[in-house]
């Protein structure tokens, strides 16, 4: 059921699936894409304390899982432990958790985390109207103007509009993702999809820059 | 929210101010012991870019190139002021939000960019600035957001002037190469 044990990094097992009470249903489209951080994290802490290595007690949620894995004479705790970890850094990030859904659900089970898959839907965008193009544009130079701000702010609250401005963009798009994934499921049309997705990649990536904010320190991103 | 363009030149004010300093130190510690280790080259144009800074966007004789690497959610602004008259590229600015290696390959192509014509800037590619950085293949893409920049520059140039440019003499022809070339 989970890839862990699979020499490929390249698992598509769901990480949905791990999480039953933010993901009753196994994940979107049943569910919500949008889950609540506390929430996630709450309950990210239970599964990690009962699958913790140094614990011997185990999640009914898991112990099916776990027996399949101990009789692959794997550490299971070990590797259970480390998948949840895996899986909770996915479903935390608003991009890796929708990038993770596309690799689900997505006929051909693209990966939008790599460069060339994304840039070929960006270039067809673009070619599809003259305004596309520009929207594109428009896009890159918010974000362009999002990080000189953060450069050049000279102390913590100066964030804090950079802050509100941009958890409201993810907020938007989130559910803006929520919405298309919903109405239109089974999903016919992936491409205004996997366009909102690489949006909220650069809004994730200024959120990423606004925490990671220190006097003096040059924005400087890392991936 | 800031207007556009007291940002602008705020940030400038910032950019002289900063610190390199800084940079290197940081630099220093992305590099954990007894792993793979940063040529010296990319060290050296990501401590010291080259050429950081803007031109004026309206400026006729200057192209803009805005893009984005959609993976790493990367983004580069890169300019170009041609000699209208050569069609050479005399002076380059850039603009990168992205890790050390899209920064480092943003300030090598504007010195190599800079004096060569538009026909030979747009021959540039990526591996072969990767090469020069001798970056490892998990960061060849970076490279990419370089040369994706200086066409997006050239194009951007050849599309403002070829609203502006008459139909005869040297210029019209080169334009109609360019038009022919995309």
């Amino acid at each position: 059921m989970f890839a862990s044990h699979e020499p490929s990094e390249k698992s598509v097992s769901s990480f949905f699936q791990l999480f039953p009470k933010n993901f009753p249903s196994g994940g979107p489209p049943q569910d919500s894409l949008i889950v609540n951080p506390k929430s996630l994290r709450r309950e990210y802490r239970t599964l990690q304390s009962e699958n913790h290595p140094d614990i011997s007690f185990g999640s009914t949620v898991l112990n099916a899982v776990k027996s399949e894995a101990s009789s692959e004479g794997e550490d299971s705790e070990t590797s259970f432990s480390s998948v949840i970890n895996r899986a909770y850094s996915t479903l935390r990030n608003p991009y890796s958790k929708i990038a993770h859904f596309i690799q689900l659900t997505h006929p051909q089970k693209i990966d939008i985390t790599q460069d060339d898959v994304s840039k070929e839907i960006i270039a067809n965008f673009q070619k599809s109207s003259p305004d596309s193009a520009m929207e594109y544009k428009d896009m890159l130079m918010t974000v362009l103007e999002a990080h000189e701000a953060l450069e050049l702010a000279a102390s913590e609250s100066e964030l804090d509009d950079l802050a509100i401005e941009n958890d409201a963009r993810i907020k938007e798009s989130e559910e803006f993702l929520d919405s298309l994934i919903q109405q239109h499921s089974p999903i016919q049309n992936w491409d205004p999809i996997i366009m909102e997705a690489i949006r909220l990649k650069y809004w994730v990536n200024i959120h990423n820059g606004i925490k990671d904010w220190e006097p003096g320190k040059p924005v400087h991103l890392t991936h | 929210m800031f207007s556009r363009s007291l940002l602008r030149t705020s940030a400038l004010v910032a950019r002289r101010q900063a610190p390199f300093v800084t940079r290197a130190s940081v630099f220093a510690a992305m590099q954990p012991v007894g792993t793979r280790s940063y040529h010296a080259k990319v060290i050296d144009h990501y401590e010291n870019p080259r050429n950081v800074g803007s031109l004026n966007k309206n400026d006729a004789n200057v192209g803009t190139g805005l893009v984005g690497a959609p993976a790493c959610g990367d983004v580069m602004r890169l300019q170009i002021q041609v000699d209208p008259e050569t069609g050479v590229i005399s002076d380059v600015k850039f603009k990168t939000f992205g890790c050390g290696s899209a920064i480092a390959s943003s300030s090598y192509v504007t010195e190599l960019v800079k004096g060569k014509t538009l026909d030979e800037a747009l021959k540039i590619k990526n591996t072969a600035i990767a090469k020069e950085l001798s970056l490892p293949p998990v960061k060849l893409h970076c490279s990419m957001l370089a040369e994706d920049a200086i066409k997006s520059a050239v194009k951007d140039y050849r599309s403002k002037r070829q609203v502006k440019q008459p139909t005869l003499g040297p210029e019209a022809t080169a334009t109609a190469a360019a038009a022919a070339s995309v």
